[in-house]
């Protein structure tokens, strides 16, 4: 079934443009990352998702209900995470759990105290108060514990450190296990390569890319540096599958774009004195592959 | 929790309202006594004055010309204030202090929000305006030696409240012009303030006859010393009107515009 699907969303602030004919199509039991560069638009799509803002033209629809005209029908069922967490003046951690959920009849008491527990959360203090990491948790707490359907989070885990981090994706693998879509947009591939099962690649407004995970690790990208005993000469390198070659001396470096054993083996010939492999950033695998 | 919210600002409006009326009827006991000396004061003052004040000449011999002075300005322009403030910050400062991602993000329609957004207001600003009213009436009464005239009473009251209401209105307009992250107290008085300068200078000079029309202080009439002063119909219909007409503009317009972020 399909929990969320957009045709051709367009979204125009005056002249500017925020996105341009965003197609996708999350699957029930997803987890769908929706990655790209700051200022993709990737905010953009998640709040025209929620109606927080007006598609300029194109349709989007949620649970198979339209996000204009059906919005608060399909908030019932979903739970939002947002990047930036504000909340209202003068209510502890328990008052503003508690207002919530007087919007969520289906609030599960029990699985919010397990969450408030997991996540160390002080439910006494001020909201406030808190800092940047101790609100997200509050947020995530409040976005999860009607167990919504669908959760939408708009980079989850800025601001959580990493032993949250962790536990966060925790609780989000058991949520999805129990039935949860899981939506979010991340600027890190990292962090969508642990937990999703397929992303979209969203890039100066418009979707590069509608990949299954497994195709986009198929593709294995790595940054390689190298130094070797002798200096280097242009055309040991010269293979198809290296690229941005640069070389400096006894200096090289290349990302190479094959399975990491045909890698080895290439390393192998060579006399390295030091060796660096390292994970591409979105930008190298953009640049890599959608250019 | 809407009405928790504003507690504290009704409070202190409210006890500065009750006060000053109050105050200043109670005040009028001791120019009644010195009468005759004040009306003569009265009558040496400068016409312009007198007018653009909207002061009465037996304003301190009659406790409604009196009443009537200090109601069409002080308690005019407190309430306004208090209603034009309010009435645009209760939706504006959800998206200024970006509360209203959370509450756009619950199971809510963005007409309920205004729903109970406006059931706050007007709680709180028809419970400013009823014991205003009150407070005024029984200190009228207290004060005034003679019978007086309930009709005029009423009208300068019916007056008052949809000069405030329509304030009110102005400021749940004037809230959905988009300008993040700003708050609008300042302009916003001066709207309330300006609006009855204009009108009372209007009034002194011809000149400046033109003043009259965009200040709703010139549609009501606050000048009880009128031979026949009485509640005019078409008045009371058309700043209903206008009322009725801002608040639709704001369900529709909310419903419509995108929200800040």
């Amino acid at each position: 079934m399909d929990i969320i699907t957009t045709e051709k969303l367009t979204k125009f602030y005056g002249s500017e443009r925020g996105i341009e004919g965003v197609s996708i199509n999350v699957k029930q039991g997803d987890i769908f990352g929706f990655i790209g560069p700051n200022g993709a638009g990737k905010s953009t799509t998640i709040r025209t998702l929620l109606n927080l803002i007006f598609p300029s033209s194109g349709t989007s629809q949620i649970f198979g209900k339209d996000t204009v005209t059906e919005s608060a029908e399909i908030k019932k069922k979903i739970g939002y995470l947002p990047s930036e967490v504000n909340y209202y003046d003068n209510m502890s951690v328990e008052d503003l759990l508690n207002f919530s959920a007087t919007f969520f009849p289906n609030t599960d008491n029990k699985y919010r105290k397990e969450l408030c527990e997991r996540f160390a959360l002080d439910t006494t203090r001020e909201v406030n108060e808190l800092s940047l990491g101790n609100r997200k948790k509050v947020a995530i707490v409040q976005s999860l514990m009607h167990r919504p359907e669908l959760l939408i989070m708009d980079e989850p885990t800025s601001g959580l450190d990493p032993l949250m981090q962790t536990e966060f994706h925790q609780v989000l693998k058991e949520a999805n296990k129990d039935g949860t879509t899981l939506f979010f947009s991340s600027h890190i591939l990292g962090d969508v390569q642990k937990i999703c099962n397929r992303v979209s690649i969203i890039r100066n407004g418009v979707i590069e890319a509608n990949e299954d995970i497994d195709s986009l690790l198929a593709r294995q990208l790595k940054k390689v540096s190298l130094v070797l005993n002798d200096d280097a000469k242009e055309e040991q390198f010269a293979k198809e599958e290296i690229s941005k070659l640069n070389l400096l001396h006894q200096r090289v470096s290349f990302t190479y774009s094959d399975s990491p054993n045909e890698l080895l083996r290439f390393i192998a010939q060579l006399e390295v004195k030091d060796l660096t492999i390292e994970e591409p950033t979105l930008e190298d695998i953009f640049m890599h592959y959608y250019e | 929790m809407e009405l928790k919210r504003n507690l504290k600002s009704f409070l202190i409006w409210g006890s500065v309202v009750l006060f000053i009326t109050v105050f200043i009827l109670l005040l009028f006991l001791s120019f009644a006594d010195m009468g005759e000396s004040m009306q003569v004061m009265m009558e040496g003052m400068p016409e312009g004055m007198v007018k653009g004040f909207g002061m009465n000449v037996d304003i301190y011999t009659n406790v409604l010309a009196y009443y009537s002075t200090y109601f069409g300005l002080h308690i005019m322009i407190l309430t306004g204030i208090f209603a034009i403030t309010m009435g645009a910050n209760i939706l504006s400062k959800e998206e200024r202090e970006k509360t209203s991602e959370f509450l756009l993000t619950r199971p809510i329609s963005r007409t309920e929000v205004i729903n109970s957004k406006l059931a706050a207001y007007f709680t709180l600003l028809s419970i400013l305006i009823v014991l205003q009213t009150l407070s005024g009436y029984l200190t009228i009464d207290y004060v005034s030696e003679a019978p007086f005239d309930n009709g005029i009473f009423i009208t300068l009251s019916i007056y008052g409240t949809l000069l405030t209401l329509l304030h009110g209105a102005l400021g749940w307009a004037l809230s959905l012009i988009p300008k993040r992250g700003k708050a609008i107290t300042g302009p916003l008085i001066g709207v309330v303030v300006g609006g009855f300068v204009c009108s009372a200078i209007s009034k002194i000079s011809e000149d400046s006859e033109f003043l009259r029309w965009i200040s709703p202080f010139s549609y009501v009439s606050f000048d009880v010393s009128l031979p026949n002063y009485s509640l005019d119909p078409v008045t009371v219909i058309v700043f209903l009107a206008i009322i009725a007409a801002l608040h639709v503009l704001v369900y529709v317009s909310y419903n419509r515009r995108d929200l800040d972020g």
